[in-house]
């Protein structure tokens, strides 16, 4: 029993983070239909800022965490700028437009190779790394905080999504552009929100998980391919299903590392999600995207 | 004098062929040193495995993100069955493209109900299941070192660098055959068809399953020669040769050298195995300038090298035409993307 | 007016692009040009190739073997070079990408007709240049990669100045058998160098009779290895052996430290750089780490004054040191004087055979790894220079990670 709940804390943690990464690359596809390669090197600018703005500055937590978030929606807007309105303004079909996203991700890490160098950095905490024991298991604040982040951005995209006009024209522009364009959303300013909410929501990821898993340039291609897993396996239909496919990898990783093999979780793993992608074509809860059809 | 109208579709498709044979077959020659013959197979090889890619994606429109683990595959089975199973090269060569055939049947018939970027995904997984597998069953595969392979022997006498070059330069110009013959053919209409719009094609009467079938294998045993090709040349497999660099390689060549087109993967090749050669002077700022390369390209050459070269040809012969417009519209026009 | 005023803009627009299109050609062609036109060769200066992994997943292993061997070649040319040639070194970034790396080490050998290549810190790429260096005729020598089968049975041109895994992993074991550990736990990351450490060791361990408890992998990206810490736990080991990266290792530390877990902890290489016990704060005091560098030695404390004020501070790791030992062992190598013949004659190809002769010799060459009296012994069958004894130190971490200190061994028992 103790063992499970070991195993189920850890699986919520680590698929968390890519529930996060999920969350975000479904955002960007909702939107606008391109899959984003660049999405992780998000999380990869967040966690290298924070670097920079807390410990090479110096600035206090909060105006260094306010610094960080501005410099990920700059990026987003560098994006949106620089690969993506130029491919549609030349009628680039999607796969074009996702090595344009796999252009900018080489741009990025190489950005960040010239001001931070290619060691893996230290990457300051905001909360404290202390352990919290709570019964068999045990944690720390940082790490509950991703949960805990998880769970607000969750919240805060449907809040969004959900409840407020502005979201209405989101999921409408998501359903069909052009009808939507009819009706008299601009769809312009619908694909802005989406590269920026999505940037902002890695940039966070990454300041919380850097301190955990390092700050290094090359982070970024990883924590992308775990997040497509995250999105294909939950479906790319809404950013609710990525996040549960998020969870669901995290779950079935700890899982498969404690009662069967450490060594071959991670093939074990994409193995599973090809035969749910054959079962289920369009991922597990994917029947929006399957609608569509 | 040329009068375009009367430039028949066959030649066209000829001289390009005979062009690359050409340069081809004299660039040992023409090279100072055994590093640029290097260079050159490696674009060889390169192409076959583009061409394959090329094949499945530019012309039936499926995303297969996963054709690195058939380059790998290929590799591994050719490396193990000369070294453990001890067969010659001979038998070697032609089992392994069978392994990796079978390979591609088995994955391909269940992953080909999927679509674009679902199939992108799935076949993902497939490339990071065999990377996974080949850096961590170290007994079989060797670990990260790898295997190392036996060089190729006529008789007594290793084959020099010079000859593997044209055995290289003989299996690029088979696929090339091969590739334009398919796009010629009533499969590759019909592949194109699918592409375009697998609906309307299947109300048309093609048989859609199995002409993906087909093109995906015929293009993962591509993959696996040109993966043989590689090892050949390395003298050495290694679980790289199934990771994300390939890929990335793969879908830079096909879109700097043109989706869809029938020599753009060997022009795409030539500046994606090229220019990290001349990128090594800026240093450290060569990632940030390849990724500018890349995005610039993109963005002003969206159809590739071959779409410039085909543009550039019209604009030529359209001054010689003097303004007689051509009978016979371009017959490889490059057709726009996925799932309109 | 309109129609002049857009007819010159048209021609302007068509001259423009004509402009460009000449300036595309002509670059074209004078990259082909560059490309293939033999590279015009001073005659005098030695050339040293340096290919490493220096902006990949093991950059710090490559910059710092490739300072080292920058620290051994100034020092030289600042005594006025070798046989009056000045020593310089061509360096290529292989970006941890083997076909790359291979790839350069052929440019290496005929393009640049280099001497000798000196580089090959991560594994897989320093593998791939083994049949360059072979086929090309031109020595190579290979830093810190560990896998085994790369030196054996030794190719004809590849010189390793590193240590093997096996020979990590028999310090490792040498040092738990003398003193009295019977129950170990292994934990890996599931990348290369993890999963062959813990290969290397358990095969080591089970050679001295002693079985390996527990064994767990996790992945680089996991956040939370609880459930693998908590399964070594629960084996009850009474030592752990930790092969991470920078960022994991101080995961697992910290969370063995959160799970209370109070056996004695010895880590990889890998702790030796800051991130690790940066990330890791307290919870890597006490940690011990097997190191080829004595940094109580004279001469290593020399090198890392000079190395740290010319590059910034470093800890004392075996990296930069192998890439000096190396290069060091190199310059020696050329200062014999049938290798500056064949140099002075511009034979490059006998200049490698010699050179290739030369370093078979070097039976008993002296450089900073290792105890004071320890040397590295290189001979015609023996192409791994490394040797068994006397090669291996251990450092203690101390003072909430910042500090490696020389440890008092005889505290390090089973609870």
């Amino acid at each position: 029993m103790d063992k499970i709940s070991v195993l189920l804390l850890a699986g919520l943690t680590n698929g968390s983070v890519y529930g996060l990464i999920g969350l975000s690359l479904s955002l960007i596809y909702g939107t606008n239909r391109v899959i984003n390669f660049a999405q992780g090197d998000f999380v990869m600018v967040g966690a290298m800022s924070a670097i920079l703005f807390m410990v090479t500055y110096s600035l206090p937590t909060p105006v260094a965490l306010l610094a960080v978030i501005g410099v990920v929606l700059v990026c987003a807007l560098a994006l949106e700028f620089a690969v993506y309105r130029p491919l549609v303004r030349r009628g680039a079909p999607p796969l074009t437009i996702m090595i344009g996203t796999l252009a900018a991700a080489i741009i990025a890490s190489g950005i960040a190779l010239l001001i931070w160098g290619a060691n893996q950095l230290y990457v300051p905490n905001i909360l404290s790394l202390d352990p919290i024991t709570l019964g068999p298991l045990t944690t720390n604040l940082q790490q509950l905080s991703i949960i805990s982040a998880f769970v607000i951005f969750l919240l805060v995209t449907w809040f969004l999504l959900y409840r407020t006009s502005f979201g209405l024209c989101v999921r409408a522009t998501g359903a069909n552009p052009r009808v939507a364009q009819l009706m008299g959303i601009r769809s312009s300013r619908i694909v802005r929100f989406g590269f920026m909410f999505s940037a902002f929501v890695s940039g966070i990821s990454g300041v919380l998980i850097g301190p955990l898993l390092g700050g290094q340039v090359s982070m970024g291609v990883a924590l992308t391919v775990k997040g497509f897993m995250a999105a294909i396996l939950g479906g790319l239909g809404s950013p609710f299903a990525a996040a549960a496919g998020g969870l669901v990898i995290g779950l079935l990783e700890t899982f498969v590392a404690g009662y069967g093999s450490s060594l071959y979780a991670e093939p074990i793993i994409f193995l599973l999600i090809l035969l749910v992608l054959l079962i289920r074509p369009f991922g597990l809860l994917g029947d929006f995207e399957a609608v569509r059809r | 004098m040329i009068n375009p109208s009367t430039r028949s579709p066959v030649w066209q498709a000829r001289l390009p062929f005979i062009a690359f044979l050409v340069v081809a077959l004299a660039v040992p020659a023409l090279l100072t040193s055994g590093f640029q013959l290097r260079l050159v197979s490696l674009i060889c090889i390169y192409a076959i495995l583009s061409m394959g890619f090329n094949l499945l994606y530019g012309y039936a429109g499926q995303i297969a993100m996963g054709h690195q683990g058939f380059f790998a595959i290929a590799a591994y089975a050719y490396a193990l069955l000369q070294l453990k199973a001890g067969l010659p090269v001979l038998a070697a060569l032609p089992l392994s493209l069978v392994i990796c055939a079978l390979v591609a049947v088995v994955i391909g018939v269940p992953l080909l109900r999927l679509r674009t970027h679902y199939l992108a995904m799935a076949t993902l997984c497939f490339g990071l299941v065999i990377s996974g597998v080949a850096n961590r069953w170290i007994d079989v595969t060797g670990g990260t070192g790898g295997l190392l392979i036996p060089s190729i022997t006529i008789g007594n006498k290793t084959v020099d660098r010079t000859t593997l070059y044209y055995l290289i330069v003989a299996a690029t110009a088979l696929v090339l055959a091969l590739q334009n013959f398919i796009v010629s053919s009533h499969l590759g209409r019909s592949l194109q068809a699918i592409r375009d719009d697998d609906r309307a094609a299947a109300a048309l009467g093609v048989n859609v399953a199995v002409q993906k079938l087909r093109v995906f294998v015929l293009s993962a045993v591509i993959a696996g020669l040109a993966g043989i090709g590689f090892a050949v040349v390395s003298r050495q497999v290694s679980p790289s040769m199934g990771e994300f660099p390939v890929l990335v390689s793969m879908l830079t060549i096909a879109v700097v050298g043109g989706l869809g087109t029938r020599y753009g993967p060997i022009l795409g090749s030539i500046v994606v195995v090229i220019a990290p050669q001349f990128l090594t002077r800026f240093g450290d700022m060569e990632t940030l300038i390849y990724g500018l390369c890349l995005l610039l390209f993109l963005i002003f050459m969206p159809h590739g090298l071959s779409g410039m070269i085909k543009s550039l040809g019209r604009a030529l012969s359209g001054r010689l035409a003097r303004r007689t417009p051509p009978r016979l519209a371009p017959k490889h026009a490059v057709k726009k993307g996925v799932g309109r | 007016m309109n129609t002049s005023r857009s007819a010159t803009r048209f021609k302007l627009n068509s001259s423009l692009k004509s402009c460009w299109l000449k300036v595309a050609g002509l670059m074209t062609v004078a990259s082909v040009a560059a490309a293939v036109a033999p590279q015009a060769r001073a005659a005098d200066p030695i050339l040293i190739c340096s290919i490493d992994d220096r902006s990949g997943a093991a950059a710090d292993t490559g910059t710092q073997g490739y300072q080292g061997v920058m620290m051994a070649v100034d020092e030289v040319n600042a005594a006025g070079g070798i046989g009056g040639h000045q020593v310089k070194v061509v360096a290529y970034d292989g970006k941890t990408d083997p076909q790359l790396t291979a790839t350069f080490a052929s440019r290496c050998a005929e393009d640049d007709k280099g001497l000798v290549i000196i580089g090959g810190n991560p594994s897989a790429p320093a593998a791939a240049m083994i049949p360059v260096a072979t086929e090309n005729k031109i020595p190579y020598y290979m830093l810190s990669a560990g896998t085994d089968s790369l030196t054996d049975p030794p190719a004809t041109y590849n010189f390793r100045f590193g240590p093997a895994n096996r020979q990590d992993a028999a310090a490792i074991t040498d040092l738990l058998v003398k003193q009295g550990f019977k129950r170990p736990a292994i934990i890996n990351n599931s990348l290369p160098f993890g999963t062959d450490g813990a290969r290397a060791t358990t095969a080591a361990l089970n050679k001295k009779n002693i079985a390996v408890v527990a064994q767990q992998t996790y992945d680089v990206n996991a956040t939370d290895l609880s459930p693998q810490l908590t399964t070594l736990r629960d084996a009850k080991p009474d030592v752990l052996l930790v092969f991470p990266y920078a960022a994991d290792g101080a995961r697992v530390l910290r969370t063995a430290h959160q799970l209370d877990i109070k056996a004695p902890i010895i880590v990889s290489r890998s702790a030796l750089l800051d991130t690790l016990r940066k990330l890791a704060g307290t919870a890597s005091d006490g940690v011990l780490i097997p190191n080829t560098v004595d940094p109580s030695r004279p001469d290593v404390q020399k090198f890392f004054t000079a190395l740290n004020a010319r590059y910034g501070p470093h800890q004392p790791t075996l990296y930069p040191v192998i890439g000096y030992d190396a290069a060091k062992a190199a310059l020696q190598v050329i200062a014999t004087p049938v290798v500056l013949k064949a140099i002075d004659a511009g034979n490059i190809e006998d200049a490698r055979k010699a050179f290739r002769d030369g370093t078979e010799k070097l039976t008993q060459f002296k450089g900073l790894q290792g105890e004071q009296n320890a040397s590295y012994h290189f001979g015609p069958q023996q192409h791994h220079g490394s040797p068994d004894q006397n090669w291996y130190v251990f450092i203690l971490v101390a003072d909430n990670g910042t500090r490696l200190v020389k440890p008092d061994l005889s505290k390090f028992k089973p609870l």
